[in-house]
């Protein structure tokens, strides 16, 4: 006897939600909880050890928005984390521009571009640190024998923000993926006809493909800016003190790359205000909301409308079936 | 129905579970110990030979972790035993009521005698709720150093034209030491630093002038409850002694970094004197030569002829969280990795001066090398004195400010009585909070 149609959508919905639950489940228990006992903590004057806290209200947030420390903090990070954005969407545009054209070897280039990003962040903090160290550093190395410098320059110590910044540009490769897709979609008959009309490489690039690639540059920009904003490893790994366990966690890192990550751990754990730390992560959170708020609100300026909605037909369904309406 | 067996059981667990807890009766299978401490310090063989010593006993090691430790004590479920890096640290944490109180096992202990502790070094374990030294046990050091003492390099003095220290009369701070770390300092054509004259970890400092204030009878505190820091002049005086090494280039400093912290960068060949202490001194077997190539001299005094006195950081030693379920047990693993045989292994090593006076015996001394540092230590350990230190914060609680004003200073945006006035003034606020949070 065949079973009613009602059934299989019902066992489908169960099925659904049987095999997303232990993802549900740990979302829950390890983000959402912990998150929301955070903003609970961080309006107490709760610190490490203390036997009873009590409710203060917004006061830990106000005092870390007049904390000069915190404003340099987020400045720092925020300079940082612009530069970075940029710097590897540059890149990111510049390799995939270059790899999408029939090039020899194009598909070992695209490889080995994209490979630097599966390499753990310790190990390329490493490497860098290794790179630009003073006297034994390969940079200092090649700018000598070209004759650039006559003596060994601690870039470390003298460009601590300098050296992080460059550092992403090793990253590149991530947003060189996703503009290579994002190239893919771009449909050829157009390129035909600006050739069929004259138009050079450059116009090409600055009508067609530059426009139609805004919906994926605005993802990477957002996705980008968020990590940045919360980067936390990269800074302690190339901060030019030594590293020796209770070195690190004392002398930290220099104020230029004292990231807001990193204030909040020191000021949680090292100096016991577990209240004003999580404040402060919650002002980060906070921040960087925004900043998605704003740039999605902005992006109705400079994302080109088609070609993101061929993206969101190509993801999702239900964008597909709204743009069908529109 | 179903629900109900569930919860019953679950309750009777749980009853069952307290009971032992609170009891600390005996159980038929063996009880589990957690010991945060390093694996060099507590290695597996060591664990093993514990455990068939011991078969109620299941030993295991936690990764020593600082962060956890904290947030394990904030959350009431912390390690049984526990390494302490500072001894000074006991202070702070009795305070708060974390440290279990160990005095009435130490009456008992056959292997721990109130005699054989070694009282000056263990100084730090024993508080009072104002003063070290005095109060209840809270723990021991697994062994000590005089961080004052001086290791040098006998090339780099050779170089300067400097003769070999003295190792039994010590040298003057004010007098001696400045004037033979800047001779010692050589740089390049380009101004980098060769060799550096003296270095120490920058978390030394506070405790090196401890011992001057305690020589000159000063306090470092403006108050008896040590919530203030005294602005006293002839207490500055003390710290501006040792910013004047960073600012001359005379030690690292941001402008002119050690490629490593100071005990590598003194086998490298980089330092002409460190202060470290006696433990140095095994970690210097590794370098070749080290028999001629290294001296060694007590820690100076702060004038000719002044008082000597010298301290150890209060000693890394260990505690039992007040919060252990099995108070009887974790002390017989304390005493064991305290008078032990992993306790005569590691006195073997020559890493420490032991926590027990009769575990001295097996310092290392078949060379004048480890001879002559067991001399100086045992010596300097005649004058060693608990650190001023104040129980509203921690150790490492303040440096890291004090390492971003010092690079203030050094770049010449400010004075040294402004980078004074600068680290009072947090260090006085982070001591209000630690009032704050005592209730106080």
């Amino acid at each position: 006897m065949p079973r009613p149609a009602g059934w299989i959508v019902r066992e489908r919905r169960l099925s659904f939600y049987v095999f997303l639950a232990p993802w549900i489940l740990g979302f829950f228990t390890f983000w959402i909880f912990p998150m929301l006992w955070g903003l609970q903590v961080s309006l107490t004057n709760r610190t490490l050890f203390m036997v009873s806290p009590a409710f203060v209200g917004l006061r830990n947030y106000l005092a870390l928005v007049g904390d000069p420390i915190i404003r340099y903090s987020f400045l720092a990070t925020f300079i940082y984390s612009l530069s970075s954005t940029a710097l590897s969407l540059a890149l990111g545009v510049f390799l995939a521009l270059l790899l999408e054209r029939f090039l020899p070897g194009r598909a070992m280039f695209r490889t080995l571009f994209y490979f630097p990003c599966l390499i753990p962040d310790i190990a390329v903090g490493w490497i860098f640190r290794v790179f630009l160290e003073r006297d034994s550093g390969m940079f200092n190395a090649l700018l000598s024998r070209l004759g650039l410098i006559q003596a060994g320059i601690d870039w470390l110590t003298i460009m601590p923000r300098g050296s992080l910044i460059a550092l992403s540009g090793w990253q590149a490769g991530w947003g060189m993926l996703i503009l290579l897709g994002g190239l893919g979609t771009i449909p050829e008959e157009l390129n035909d006809a600006a050739r069929i009309d004259g138009a050079a490489y450059p116009q090409r690039l600055r009508l067609i493909t530059l426009p139609l690639l805004t919906p994926f540059i605005l993802f990477l920009v957002v996705t980008g800016f968020i990590t940045s904003m919360q980067v936390f490893l990269l800074p302690f790994i190339m901060s030019p003190f030594p590293h020796i366990g209770i070195y690190l966690f004392d002398k930290g890192v220099p104020r230029e790359t004292a990231f807001v990550m990193s204030r909040a751990l020191f000021l949680a754990v090292r100096d016991t205000r577990f209240a004003y730390g999580l404040a402060l992560m919650w002002l980060l959170f906070m921040s960087l909301l925004a900043f998605t708020v704003i740039v999605l609100r902005l992006s109705r300026f400079w994302v080109f409308a088609e070609a993101e909605e061929a993206v969101l037909r190509s993801v999702s369904p239900s964008a597909r079936r709204r743009a069908d309406r529109r | 129905m179903k629900t109900l067996v569930l919860l019953t059981g679950l309750l009777l667990f749980g009853v069952t579970e307290n009971l032992q807890a609170v009891g600390g009766r005996e159980t038929t299978s063996p009880i589990t110990i957690h010991f945060m401490t390093q694996e060099a310090e507590l290695a597996p063989r060591f664990v093993e030979r514990f455990e068939a010593a011991n078969p109620d006993i299941k030993l295991v090691r936690l990764e020593d972790d600082f962060t956890r430790l904290v947030s394990e004590l904030a959350a009431g479920s912390p390690p049984d035993l526990v390494r302490l890096g500072m001894g000074i640290d006991v202070a702070y944490f009795a305070r708060r009521g974390l440290l279990y109180d160990l005095s009435s096992f130490f009456i008992k202990s056959k292997l721990i005698r109130p005699e054989d502790i070694d009282l000056l070094g263990n100084a730090c374990y024993r508080y009072d709720g104002k003063d070290f030294g005095k109060g209840s046990w809270y723990g021991l050091c697994k062994d000590y150093s005089n961080i004052g003492c001086i290791t040098y390099n006998r090339d780099h003095f050779k170089a300067a034209g400097l003769t070999d220290l003295s190792e039994s009369k010590p040298i003057a701070y004010f007098d001696d030491l400045f004037h033979l770390a800047t001779k010692l300092t050589r740089k390049d054509a380009t101004g980098h630093t060769l060799v550096w004259g003296l270095d120490f970890p920058d978390f030394w400092v506070p405790f090196l002038v401890s011992d001057m204030a305690t020589a000159e009878g000063l306090n470092l505190f403006a108050d008896e409850d040590r919530g203030r820091m005294n602005e006293d002049p002839r207490v500055r005086v003390l710290w501006k002694y040792w910013l004047r090494f960073s600012v001359q280039d005379i030690s690292s400093n941001i402008r002119n970094l050690t490629p490593d912290w100071p005990p590598v960068t003194f086998q490298s060949g980089r330092l002409g004197m460190v202060q470290l202490g006696y433990w140095f001194g095994a970690q210097l077997l590794e370098n070749e030569g080290y028999e001629t190539k290294y001296g060694w001299a007590p820690t100076p005094v702060l004038r000719s002829g002044a008082r000597r006195c010298t301290n150890n950081l209060g000693a890394t030693g260990v505690f039992i969280a007040a919060r252990t379920r099995y108070p009887p047990q974790a002390f017989r693993v304390f005493e064991w990795y305290m008078a032990g045989e992993i306790a005569v292994d590691r006195a073997k090593t020559g890493w420490g001066i032991p926590p027990l006076l009769s575990l001295r015996r097996y310092l290392p001394e078949n060379n004048a090398f480890n001879a002559s540092r067991k001399r100086i230590a045992l010596e300097d350990a005649r004058f060693m004195l608990p650190v001023q230190s104040s129980p509203y914060s921690w150790g490492g609680l303040t440096y890291g400010d004090w390492n971003e004003s010092l690079r203030s200073l050094v770049e010449g945006a400010i004075d040294e009585d402004a980078f004074l006035d600068r680290w009072f003034k947090e260090l006085n606020e982070f001591f209000k909070r630690g009032k704050e949070e005592l209730g106080g």
